[in-house]
């Protein structure tokens, strides 16, 4: 149990957690400003996901690098549940926070494109890194931001699918593959070590 | 001075931005090319505008990349080592950023030099604009500066993907609808580089409104020196810097000002197109059943939209009401009184020319956008009519207008209209031509009902 606190310590899951509950109240307060306007909500069902995503693949940081391997302990077991524990209490603040929201797959489309996003995020951290394992779902979401839809939803759902309905199942399925595929890769390959890090 | 160019150039050889060069170049170039792409014909002014776009990806990017490496020196546990160096810390921080802010340049310019080039391939019409392109410039700048500015003053692993999504929501929402009638709208890049004065074909007939660069580079040039100012404050408060940061935040305000009030509020008349002035010029024209004419820019793609249009009028071709006469107008679609269908040709706008065979929406003059409210014996017509072309693309486009207006109530007579479309292309031409002839007058005029079709 001792073992579980530092590991969890030592990937400052306290921050982390202070970080998606900030996040939460934020999404309450946005549908307040905003009022469901059509564009700004557009941003949110994206914005929100990816801040708990940036969140989560941080969380895969390492402060101690290539000394940590040495320990003969599981460490991938205790990644993988504090990562997956990252994800679900994200989804489940994001939903609270949908709960406030009128429409009812609202909290659906957060959760899915918080599945997506938090999945590219740590499936770029054996090669990014935890601390930059935010660029590459950033990266997504601006090219799904700025795509037209118009253009064509289907051809283009690799890109646009954070912007799909809920109902789109398609959207779905690659959101939930890229989580699994996320947290497949991060346990079998764990994040990139870098020599000589420090606490931060 | 050699000392300080020297440190530079080991800055910008050593910068981690090198590391993120090919994604930004990727980035930029998604951003900025990706519609160009997808038209076939290049208008500088059009072709500015996208330049500058790149600078939406590439800001943010930039601010991220800079706030991560501001805390370099914390990261490798340097600080207390790099303060005992006889050379100013801003001095250290300056060419630090610089590094990374040429290397976000040398992206931005990459990403344009592929816009010219796809532009050069169509004989692009007209010249390139300065205004966006210095905007998207100046807006790279100010992204890395205030991501610098974050890094060094919060050193968390939390603030690089902050810095950008923050960066990019906030371009983003000022450019929104939510501030479309609002002067805040102008302090973003993104609205100042996808301005219609830039962004929109239908620049072509209007001569340029008044340039808003000096608003602009005071504007983005004022964030970049207030975090400049601040970073060195941080390291070293002197008469100087509290002098720089002076400067630069009246200098901030005197851009967000003066672009605040630049702004044309699009509800009040005041920026409208209809009220600047038009350029003369001759439209370009082809005879087919009837003549099909388009500004000289969009020359190369008269031949096809003639073609097109050619082929969807056909069927009621010489009728009362059909029009005797196609033409691209600025600002403008449906159908004139006097039988002039409005095209737009980069388009290809089979939408809007079936729309208007199939329903008397007469346009009162150009500017005029009609809202077409069709009823299901029109939207069988209007679909007959557009398959003709290319079914598809047309019902892809279509769909997507028609639900737009008509919402969830199209779907009960979806099927209705589905198996109407398929009796009435089952049609021999001369029953068809026939229907039309003793129809055509009511069914624009929306007197007829779904039994009244074939």
């Amino acid at each position: 149990m001792r073992l579980a606190w530092l590991f969890l310590r030592s990937r400052l899951t306290g921050p982390a957690l202070a970080g998606i509950a900030l996040t939460g109240v934020l999404a309450i307060f946005w549908e307040n400003w905003f009022g469901h306007e059509a564009e700004a909500m557009t941003a949110a069902f994206v914005l929100f996901p990816l801040v708990v995503a940036c969140i989560v693949g941080n969380g895969a940081h390492s402060p101690f690098g290539e000394t940590e391997l040495t320990v003969s302990l599981p460490l991938a077991r205790l990644r993988d549940a504090q990562l997956t524990g990252l994800v679900v209490l994200g989804a489940l603040a994001l939903l609270l926070a949908a709960a406030t929201w009128p429409l009812p797959d609202d909290g659906g489309t957060l959760a899915r494109n918080l599945a997506g996003l938090a999945g590219l995020a740590l499936l770029s951290t054996p090669i990014a890194g935890g601390r930059l394992a935010w660029i590459t779902p950033l990266t997504v979401v601006m090219a799904a931001q700025f795509r037209d839809l118009s253009e064509g939803v289907a051809s283009w759902l690799v890109f646009t699918w954070p912007r799909a309905a809920f109902g789109n199942d398609r959207a779905l399925v690659i959101a939930l593959a890229l989580l699994a595929g996320g947290l497949v890769v991060v346990h079998l390959f764990g994040p990139k070590l870098i020599r000589d890090e420090t606490v931060v | 001075m050699t000392g300080t160019l020297r440190l530079f150039t080991i800055e910008w050889r050593r910068s981690v931005a090198l590391w993120f060069f090919p994604l930004l170049v990727l980035a930029g170039g998604w951003f900025s090319a990706d519609l160009l792409l997808s038209m076939k014909v290049a208008i500088w002014a059009n072709t500015s505008a996208h330049i500058g776009l790149a600078a939406i990806a590439l800001a943010p990017l930039m601010g991220g990349v800079a706030a991560w490496a501001a805390g370099r020196d914390q990261r490798r546990g340097m600080r207390d080592l790099l303060a005992t160096t006889p050379r100013p810390a801003p001095q250290r921080d300056l060419a630090a950023l610089g590094g990374l802010a040429l290397w976000g340049m040398l992206a931005y310019v990459a990403a344009g030099a592929y816009d010219v080039f796809v532009s050069l391939r169509n004989d692009p019409w007209g010249a390139l604009v300065a205004e966006p392109i210095v905007v998207g410039l100046l807006a790279v700048i100010a992204g890395a500066a205030i991501g610098y500015l974050a890094g060094t003053l919060v050193p968390s692993r939390l603030v690089p993907p902050l810095v950008p999504i923050v960066l990019f929501f906030t371009m983003g929402l000022l450019n929104s609808g939510w501030f479309w009638d609002d002067p805040v709208t102008n302090l973003s890049p993104w609205t100042l580089i996808e301005d219609a004065r830039f962004g929109n074909p239908n620049t072509v007939f209007y001569a340029h409104p008044p340039s808003l660069l000096l608003e602009s580079l005071l504007w983005l040039a004022g964030p970049t020196g207030v975090a400049i100012a601040a970073v060195a404050l941080y390291r070293r408060r002197s008469l100087i810097t509290w002098g720089a940061l002076a400067v630069s935040v009246v200098v901030a305000a005197t851009g967000a000002t003066t672009l605040m009030l630049a702004f044309e509020n699009p509800n009040t008349g005041r920026g409208q197109w209809e009220t600047r002035e038009l350029v003369a010029s001759t439209p370009v024209c082809i005879e087919r059943s009837i003549p099909v004419c388009v500004h000289p820019a969009f020359e190369p793609l008269l031949a096809e939209n003639a073609s097109q249009i050619d082929l969807v009028i056909e069927p009621v071709l010489g009728l009362s009401g059909a029009p005797v006469r196609a033409e691209q107008l600025p600002f403008a679609n449906g159908m004139y009184a006097n039988g002039t269908l409005t095209i737009d040709p980069i388009f290809g706008d089979v939408e809007g020319v079936t729309l208007a065979l199939v329903q008397d929406s007469v346009a009162p003059g150009p500017g005029w956008n009609m809202q077409y409210h069709l009823q299901p014996e029109q939207d069988v017509i209007a679909i007959w009519l557009a398959r003709r072309i290319d079914a598809s693309a047309f019902e892809h486009s279509y769909r997507m207008t028609f639900d737009s207006v008509a919402g969830p109530i199209r779907d009960p007579v979806q099927d209705d209209i589905d198996a109407a479309v398929a009796r009435f292309n089952a049609l021999a031409p001369a029953e068809q031509r026939a229907w039309l002839e003793a129809n055509y007058a009511d069914l624009r005029a929306g007197r007829l009902d779904m039994d009244d079709l074939p």
